[in-house]
């Protein structure tokens, strides 16, 4: 698994400008009006999609083939890409968080966004990531890049809304308190994944290459 | 080392059907025209397909196999390869942490050796350079069972010879196994000690490469000398401008018994061709 994560990280730092772009936009975004409502958003999108991108590197130009050839097992590829979905999700968040977080306590001193509460909420931007990459994971692995393009568009929209109803929507987004509901919203995002999982293993072992 | 016993597959307008062995210690070669499976049969070997049938590899059923016995193969795809977003400097890591006897030092002198550069992302290569990656990479973790479809493709005269030369090096090692495709038969002959030929899907003949070579012959008839031909040991004939072209097993009775008879020698080339063009006498 080491060589295949070592893979995905150079495959996703050779987008570093593409994460430059990005991290820019999310500062046009959150920037002038100091609100975070969308940056949250932004944020989710970026960092789920970024993780899910590498799946499309490797089946690209019909890599699978090669791939499945080397010491990787189809299983093993599988519970890598969610290893490396979720560290990567995670450090992309936190980076372009801090970021944005700065810039905003940079631009406007008067406005006060608690760290703490900063932190919090970006915990519940991660677990909307959870669940999108719970569903974003095995449609990646089943249509690979050539249909990727649509995919890709349902994905932003995914990610959008349910970034905007988790972090906006104030009924849903108390589901990510503290305490038993914070619990049992941890278990659902568990049992989401670990389903998601299951399909992704049963998606690859299936298929032809 | 490698065993496909009945192995089938099923598309919608091609089925493949074959039984062939890479024995321990041999270079085994696959020819057959576009189309005629090889790439099929290499994908089936390396369980990249569902298919029915036996495979063993390294004397295990391929559902057995796992990721160290994986280690012990090394991989030429004609349609396929590392990621065009990786550099060669990446794959000295990844391959460092994918194989437990990756030999960067021989990795990299090879590389060097190729002109291949470091620095610069694989899909700005050359075909030829990407194969010469390929090959690079199957050879330098100590594999016991090279899998090469099309390892020469987009390769100049040189860098074939130095391909090959790197095969035959990778061959003095005691119980290791090539299995190869080529479209340049020469390539084959030089280097296989059995081919198999292919033609839609199945196994259409199969012989030690010494044997095709000093034993096989193509006899130029004319259709007076062919109806005189004593025809037992004749496998397969083709009618010509001429007469016919036969092909026989027995070169040397007919050179001993008609020796007004032309007799070319055996040639992959001219094997593969009568045994798809020729007709059973």
């Amino acid at each position: 698994m080491k060589g295949l994560l070592i893979k995905d990280v150079k495959l996703m730092l050779g987008q570093l400008m593409f994460l430059i772009i990005l991290a820019i936009v999310g500062a046009l975004i959150v920037v002038p009006g100091g609100e975070f409502g969308m940056g949250f958003s932004y944020i989710a999108s970026v960092s789920g999609l970024l993780a899910v991108t590498t799946i499309n590197y490797d089946s690209y130009d019909n890599g699978y083939s090669f791939l499945f050839t080397l010491p990787v097992s189809r299983k093993g590829y599988v519970k890598e890409k969610y290893v490396f979905a979720l560290l990567s999700s995670a450090v992309v968040m936190t980076a372009v968080g801090l970021l944005l977080w700065s810039l905003v306590a940079a631009s406007h001193p008067g406005k006060t966004y608690a760290f703490v509460k900063y932190m919090k909420d970006m915990w519940s931007t991660y677990r909307i990531i959870l669940t999108a990459l719970s569903f974003l994971l095995p449609i990646f692995l089943e249509y690979g890049a050539e249909k990727s393009r649509y995919v890709i568009l349902i994905a932003c929209g995914i990610f959008m809304a349910l970034a905007a109803m988790f972090t906006i929507g104030e009924p849903l987004g108390e589901l990510f308190e503290g305490g038993i509901k914070g619990m049992v919203s941890f278990l659902l995002s568990a049992a989401l994944l670990t389903g998601s999982y299951a399909v992704s293993c049963s998606i690859m072992e299936r298929k032809d290459f | 080392m490698l065993r496909l016993e009945n192995v089938r597959k099923q598309y919608q307008d091609f089925e493949l059907d074959i039984t062939m062995e890479v024995k321990p210690g041999y270079v085994t070669g696959l020819i057959g025209r576009n189309g005629a499976g090889k790439t099929t049969a290499f994908k089936a070997g390396l369980g990249l397909i569902r298919t029915e049938g036996e495979i063993m590899l390294f004397g295990k059923p391929l559902s057995k196999i796992d990721a160290r016995d994986r280690e012990k193969t090394g991989v030429v795809l004609a349609d396929s390869g590392f990621s065009g977003y990786l550099k060669v400097k990446d794959l000295v890591v990844i391959l460092k942490h994918l194989y437990h006897e990756f030999d960067e030092r021989y990795f990299t002198e090879k590389c060097r050796e190729f002109d291949i550069p470091f620095d610069k992302q694989i899909k700005e290569f050359s075909t030829g350079m990407k194969r010469r990656l390929q090959v690079v990479a199957a050879i330098s973790h100590n594999a016991k069972l090279l899998i090469m479809d099309e390892p020469t493709a987009g390769m100049d005269v040189i860098a074939r010879d130095e391909l090959l030369t790197m095969l035959r090096e990778y061959m003095e090692t005691e119980g290791r196994s090539v299995l190869i495709s080529s479209h340049i038969s020469g390539d084959l002959e030089g280097i296989c000690d059995d081919i198999y030929m292919i033609d839609g899907g199945k196994v259409i003949f199969h012989e030690e490469t010494d044997v095709l070579l000093d034993q096989y012959g193509i006899l130029k008839v004319t259709k007076e000398q062919y109806e005189a031909l004593d025809k037992s040991f004749i496998l397969r004939r083709r009618e010509e401008e001429f007469g016919f072209s036969c092909l026989t097993k027995e070169k040397q009775f007919y050179l001993e018994n008609y020796p007004e008879v032309i007799v070319e020698k055996g040639s992959v080339d001219g094997v593969m061709t009568m045994m798809i063009r020729g007709e059973s006498r």
